[in-house]
């Protein structure tokens, strides 16, 4: 039919030329090679299988002398991690990790022994939280976290805590009845840390930005044991002077922190008004502003010299416990309750602001307002010289959103 | 509207000038060229034409030689038969599948059915499977294949091409395109290159696939094969250019892009969000076919931060009491992998069900149990092995296939950072290829806004612009009003 | 030029959309994650004045002088216009002068993200194998022209740029708006210095200057918009990448801890906490993101680099060009001993020494514009 001939003898003269035009040749050999580089070139430096590691997830560090560290780390044991069902290989339920300690200078050292009696290679990557004894806590941590920053393998989410009345290594080796991998259990805690309001969590990047900027200072919950029960107690602040320990808030001291800084997003608090009743809130929310007044008379570095603070807390919560009212709920006797919550609450917030002051741990942003407010007055002092001094006025300022089914 | 000419030979010119001279249009002029009867060989039957036409015009004559339309007009049925008296109206009834007589002398013409009955009825396709859309794949016969296009796209402006190649075999070669929308320039040089093909025979369409190709040392097909008629179709409608081979259940089209090979045909019958829905599943399927290997390996083995712990802990404790080491493993398995697939290929069908069973479950079960492998290599092998079919296009599933074992590699010497710069290695190998003048990569490379379009998601079927990527010279889908649009 | 080979690969004609996605890649990845060093550095918490100072001090400028130069010289680039400009010896000489710069600087970076993989993803494996395995990359795209690159560049911009915005706003969540604050701590001039260490962000535009006449719409249509609009739109959104890495940086460790960081904006971004992602740390996912950016950029910086040098000598060949630059590269990659040293040096380098590429033009333009040369015009 219509199919045409090829006519060869025309077309091949001016092949050779034209034929480069959307070819590439040699270039086209390259990715062989590269592949083939590949093959070759596998000095498989960095390559240790996962079952030749040993995953650290907590590491507990104490004092015991000055310049003496004790490190301990908490190891999960992987054959204990499968599921049951698992080809018949896994394990019943039973202690699913261990714990070893050695003594040296630093973590860096104390890590390095580690591996001496771990078989495989021990990384810290997994690192899910610091344990910190409160005697080295009292110390300073600031070498020991220096480690966990410039070490880029060191996971700057791994979680801060400080053990007040244990050392770490009680802390690591103790067994609780719940979990059963204790490490990964505290991620778990923080992660729903919306509903804490007993205790407030920091990361090892959060704790140094806190604890390296002039004008604040760092915190770091508080873990205890109850031994009877055989559980964790996570409750409670640690507040920092620096990178050193300087003393400690307990519950109720934590919850009234929480209002003041803000982080009480969806709290409970429980409250004894004067009149013997008994009020408590959920969801409660503060929110704080506080206010900075310069002093007045430049270049005077006396007491007048200093600035005064007005912390106003603005607190709005559900009710959703009211003892020793039986009748209807006005708005006449919302406007009582708040009143009588303002006159519990303002002291309680105060003592907590003096017992910071005491402790000389401003983690309640006091150095910040003064800073960002009177930046050229704020130049011309030692904020920590300043801060156990400075006065202040709490004003509370609370509103009941709801109350609840009852009337 | 041009006249019917009165002369035989001016009318076989002229249908011929209307048509654009395709290769399967033939004349039979019985009657020493009084008569002249025009049809297009793809839709007509030879014997038909015998029996129906040339036999009793033929008695007719030898009674009248001087016959006229009253004579010659009884002789063949009255059903469907349509006068014309312009040029324009006869050629659109060949394209019907109509046979036109033309009588010298007179400025007439009379059409009539002379529509073919598929001698072979086409199978499903093989590969190309789809729920929706014809289920019909090419065949081996180029005929066939040319009234399969014909019959979905009657457009003069379809042009069908024809020469043969393979200096023993003489191969007919058909080259189809729009003629008013596909690129001039590229269509000149699927031509030049055809040409310039020298070899004694030719097999399969596959030998031309790679005679016409870029880049000989690619790695990625740089022709998209079809055995799919709707997808050749679609590809005419585009400005694309088809070549079909005689003898070969797949045509060839060109130029293509990767990402015409993560096109299924489906995606346009479905409804929009159904499209965009299959489109993004099947690259991520890919994707997961190429990198998972390397992944798990760069994850695993060399920068064990990334995976939650858990799983990270669980996946050790599986590995205990596995012998070999990651590497060896995973490739073991794929190796296991590739040959069961090459092998099931050519199982005979009633043992392939049974021995499926068996290798798939039994001889997984039984490798975790013996400690050669462990059950998280198994899996993530297994999920690469059917991922890398999720694309519509087979051989672009055998390329990854291949970079696969590289992507391996580089995860096992640098991890992560391995697999980055391997990726953007292979990544590199394609934006390096050409398709006929058009970029591979294209549209996300050179970035054409437009084309972006059907990419992840899918061309609406009412927008009417033709993107750039294949430039054609007619952008607007439908044809102008008053131009030479459809019959 | 010996290479007629790939014309259309070695000169291929780029859109003003490709050119966008082009310059936005290279600014994006040869951004080397420590810019809030100097942000801090200078100016504590307000590091983010000084890159507005930047993007006046250096984008606009650079940008201002890309359509001056298309306009006078619409078919000739930089260095083609040097020796017509500035005599054929004294061209040569800015030319060398300003294709070494690249060259030193192509060095110092890459020494200096080698360091970055080998600190974050491999411990023990050596700096020569990263930066060769990377620089096998790179010479395989550079040498089969410069559209590879282009492409790269096209295809890797929308996820990437995507990618690195949603994790620089993550990096958000660790944010305390005091650190930024207050508003104006620092006399004016510190910010003006701010600006000038800075300016270097915006110095891969520079590049431009060597492909000028193939970013066009169509040939012979060469209108400033084609040029400015793109450009500025790039540099643009690049800079509002740099200030949520500002913030992000000074906002989440404050003025005096930011500085301590190698990486300081990749210390933020290490520092995400997604609790419900499937992955533990998305740090290391961003640093993918990062280094296929600054493959497309420095693949781009070769190219470019070997396609003018080779024009410089009659002779030269274009795939050897770029061969004999990659082993020069490495070559110099190694022989820095430490990383303390590359580090100190490369941040003394992009400070000062680049001068003279924001210079160069200038003078070329300035020159050009008193002695009356303009370019040939198609043909």
């Amino acid at each position: 039919m219509g199919y045409i001939k090829v006519n060869r003898e025309k077309s091949q003269g001016k092949k050779v030329k034209k034929e480069f035009r959307f070819k590439l040749h040699t270039s086209s050999f390259t990715l062989p090679i590269i592949l083939a580089c590949l093959f070759t070139l596998s000095g498989c430096w960095d390559l240790t299988e996962v079952d030749r590691r040993t995953f650290v997830t907590t590491i507990g560090i104490d004092a015991i002398a000055p310049g003496e560290t004790s490190v301990m780390v908490q190891i999960p044991l992987p054959q204990q991690m499968l599921p049951s069902s698992a080809m018949g290989r896994g394990n019943a339920p039973g202690k699913q990790f261990s714990a070893t300690k050695v003594t040296a200078r630093t973590v860096n050292d104390a890590l390095n022994i580690l591996q001496t009696k771990t078989y495989y290679e021990l990384v810290i990557e997994q690192n899910k939280s610091i344990i910190i004894g409160a005697a080295a806590a009292r110390q300073g941590i600031e070498s020991l976290l220096e480690y966990f920053i410039r070490n880029p393998k060191a996971p700057p989410q791994a979680l801060i805590f400080v053990a007040p009345r244990h050392t770490a290594g009680e802390v690591l080796t103790f067994e609780p009845v719940q979990e059963t991998l204790p490490g990964l259990e505290f991620t778990g805690a923080a992660q729903s840390a919306a509903k804490y309001d007993r205790t407030y969590f920091t990361s090892v990047g959060q704790f140094m930005s806190r604890a390296f900027h002039t004008s604040t200072d760092a915190f770091a919950p508080l873990i205890d044991l109850d031994e009877k029960e055989g559980m964790y107690i996570i409750a409670g602040l640690a507040a920092f002077n620096g990178f050193q320990l300087a003393g400690e808030l307990d519950m109720e001291e934590t919850q009234m922190y929480g209002l003041l800084s803000g982080l009480m997003k969806a709290g409970n608090l429980s409250l004894t008004l004067p009149d013997n009743q008994i009020l408590s809130l959920r969801n409660v929310k503060g929110r704080t502003k506080i206010q900075v007044t310069a002093p007045s008379v430049e270049g005077e570095s006396s007491v007048e010299g200093t600035p005064f603070f007005t912390v106003k807390v603005n607190l709005s919560g559900s009710l959703s416990e009211l003892a020793g009212e039986h009748k209807e709920i006005k708005p006449a006797d919302r406007r009582r309750l708040e009143l009588s919550m303002q006159k519990v609450l303002a002291p309680k917030i105060g003592r907590v602001i003096k017992k910071l002051q005491s402790f000389n741990s401003d983690i309640i942003n006091f150095g910040e307002e003064f800073r960002i407010k009177h930046f050229n007055q704020w130049k011309k002092h030692q904020w920590k010289d300043i801060f156990p001094k400075v006065p202040f006025k709490v004003i509370v300022t609370t509103k009941i959103e709801r109350d609840g089914t009852l009337r | 509207m041009p006249s019917i000419p009165l002369l035989a030979a001016e009318f076989k010119q002229s249908i011929g000038a209307t048509l654009n001279n395709p290769i399967d249009l033939g004349f039979e002029a019985p009657g020493v060229g009084k008569i002249t009867i025009a049809f297009l060989a793809s839709f007509t039957n030879k014997n038909d034409m015998q029996t129906h036409f040339l036999a009793p015009i033929g008695r007719l004559l030898q009674e009248k030689p001087d016959c006229n339309w009253e004579t010659l007009l009884p002789v063949i049925s009255q059903e469907g038969r349509i006068e014309r008296e312009s040029m324009e109206d006869a050629a659109d009834d060949l394209l019907n599948g109509f046979a036109v007589i033309h009588l010298e002398g007179s400025a007439r013409t009379y059409s009539f059915d002379a529509h073919q009955i598929v001698k072979q009825p086409p199978s499903a396709p093989l590969v190309e499977r789809t729920i929706r859309g014809p289920k019909i794949s090419l065949l081996e016969d180029i005929n066939q294949n040319i009234l399969m296009i014909r019959k979905q796209i009657r457009n003069r402006e379809l042009k069908v091409e024809g020469i043969r190649i393979g200096s023993r075999s003489q191969t007919k070669i058909a080259v189809l395109y729009l003629q008013d929308v596909a690129n001039p320039q590229i269509v000149a040089e699927v031509h030049r290159r055809l040409n310039r093909i020298e070899i004694d025979g030719i097999a399969d369409s596959g030998y031309i696939e790679q005679m016409i190709s870029d880049n000989h040392w690619a790695l990625f097909p740089l022709t998209q094969s079809t055995e799919r008629p709707d997808k050749l179709v679609a590809a005419i409608l585009e400005g694309r250019v088809v070549i079909i081979v005689d003898s070969s259940s797949s045509a060839i089209i060109v130029p293509v892009t990767v990402n015409e090979l993560y096109q299924s045909p489906e995606d346009y019958y479905f409804p929009f969000w159904f499209g965009v829905f299959l489109r993004i599943f099947r690259i991520l399927g890919n994707n997961i076919a190429v990198t998972l290997p390397g992944l798990y390996i760069a994850m695993l083995g060399v920068n064990p931060a990334l995976l939650p712990i858990k799983f990270t802990l669980a996946t050790a404790g599986g590995r205990i009491g596995v012998a070999l080491p990651l590497v060896v493993e995973i490739l073991f398995m794929e190796f296991v992998v590739e040959i069961f697939r090459e092998g099931s290929l050519r199982l005979p069908t009633p043992v392939s069900q049974t021995l499926g069973v068996a290798s798939g479950i039994i001889l997984g079960y039984a490798a975790v149990n013996a400690g050669i492998v462990s059950n998280i290599t198994l899996i993530v092998s297994i999920i690469a092995a059917i991922a890398s079919y999720s694309g519509p296009n087979y051989e672009i599933g055998l390329s990854w296939r291949i970079l696969r074992f590289g992507l391996i590699m580089a995860g096992a010497t640098f991890g992560l950072y391995g697999l980055t710069i391997g990726g953007l290695i292979i990544l590199a190998h394609a934006a390096i290829q050409n398709s006929f003048g058009v970029s591979y990569l294209s549209p996300w490379a050179p970035l054409l806004p437009m084309g972006l379009i059907d990419t992840v998601f899918r061309r609406p079927l009412w927008l009417k612009r033709r993107f750039q990527i294949y430039q054609p010279i007619d952008q607007n889908r439908l044809p102008k009003k008053g131009g030479r649009g459809n019959p | 030029m010996k290479d007629a080979r790939t014309p259309e690969l070695l000169s291929p004609v780029i859109s003003p959309v490709n050119f966008f996605a082009l310059l936005l890649v290279i600014l994006l990845g040869l951004d080397f994650l420590d810019f809030p060093y100097e942000a801090a550095k200078t100016c504590g918490p307000n590091g983010y004045w000084p890159l507005l100072a930047a993007f006046c001090l250096a984008a606009l400028p650079l940008i201002l002088l890309l359509v001056l130069m298309r306009r006078r010289f619409p078919n000739q680039n930089l260095t083609e216009a040097a020796p017509q400009v500035l005599g054929k010896p004294l061209g040569l000489a800015g030319n060398l002068m300003f294709l070494g710069c690249f060259v030193l600087w192509l060095i110092l970076a890459i020494k200096d993200s080698s360091e970055l993989v080998v600190a974050y993803f491999l411990n023990r494996t050596p700096v020569w194998a990263v930066s060769a395995f990377f620089l096998i990359g790179v010479g395989y795209v550079a040498v089969n022209g410069l559209a590879p690159a282009l492409r790269l560049a096209a295809f890797v911009l929308i996820p990437t740029v995507l990618f690195r915005f949603t994790m620089q706003i993550f990096a958000l969540q660790g944010l305390k708006s005091a650190y930024l604050l207050p508003l104006f701590a620092r006399p004016p001039l510190d910010y003006l210095t701010g600006g000038a260490f800075m300016a270097n962000v915006f110095l891969p535009i520079t590049a431009i200057f060597l492909i000028l006449p193939l970013v066009k719409k169509n040939p012979g249509n060469g209108r400033a918009s084609e040029l400015a609009i793109p450009a500025l739109s790039a540099a643009f959104i690049a800079a509002l990448s740099f200030l949520l890495g500002i913030l992000g940086a000074i906002g989440s460790f404050g003025a005096e801890l930011t500085p301590r960081f190698a990486w300081s904006e990749f210390a933020t971004i290490q520092q995400i906490n997604i609790p419900f992602l499937v992955l533990e740390q998305v740090g290391l996912i961003f640093l993918v993101i990062w280094i296929t950016m600054f493959f497309v950029a420095v693949s781009f910086y070769f190219s470019v680099v070997a396609r003018s040098l080779g024009r410089q000598f009659p002779g030269f060949n274009y795939r050897w060009t770029v061969a004999v630059l990659v082993l020069l590269v490495l070559v110099g990659t190694l022989l820095f001993p430490d990383a303390i040293t590359a580090h100190a040096m490369f941040t003394l380098f992009r400070r000062w020494l680049m001068l003279p590429v924001f210079v160069y033009p200038w003078i070329v333009y300035l020159v050009a514009l008193l002695r009356g040369v303009k370019g040939k015009f198609e043909g």
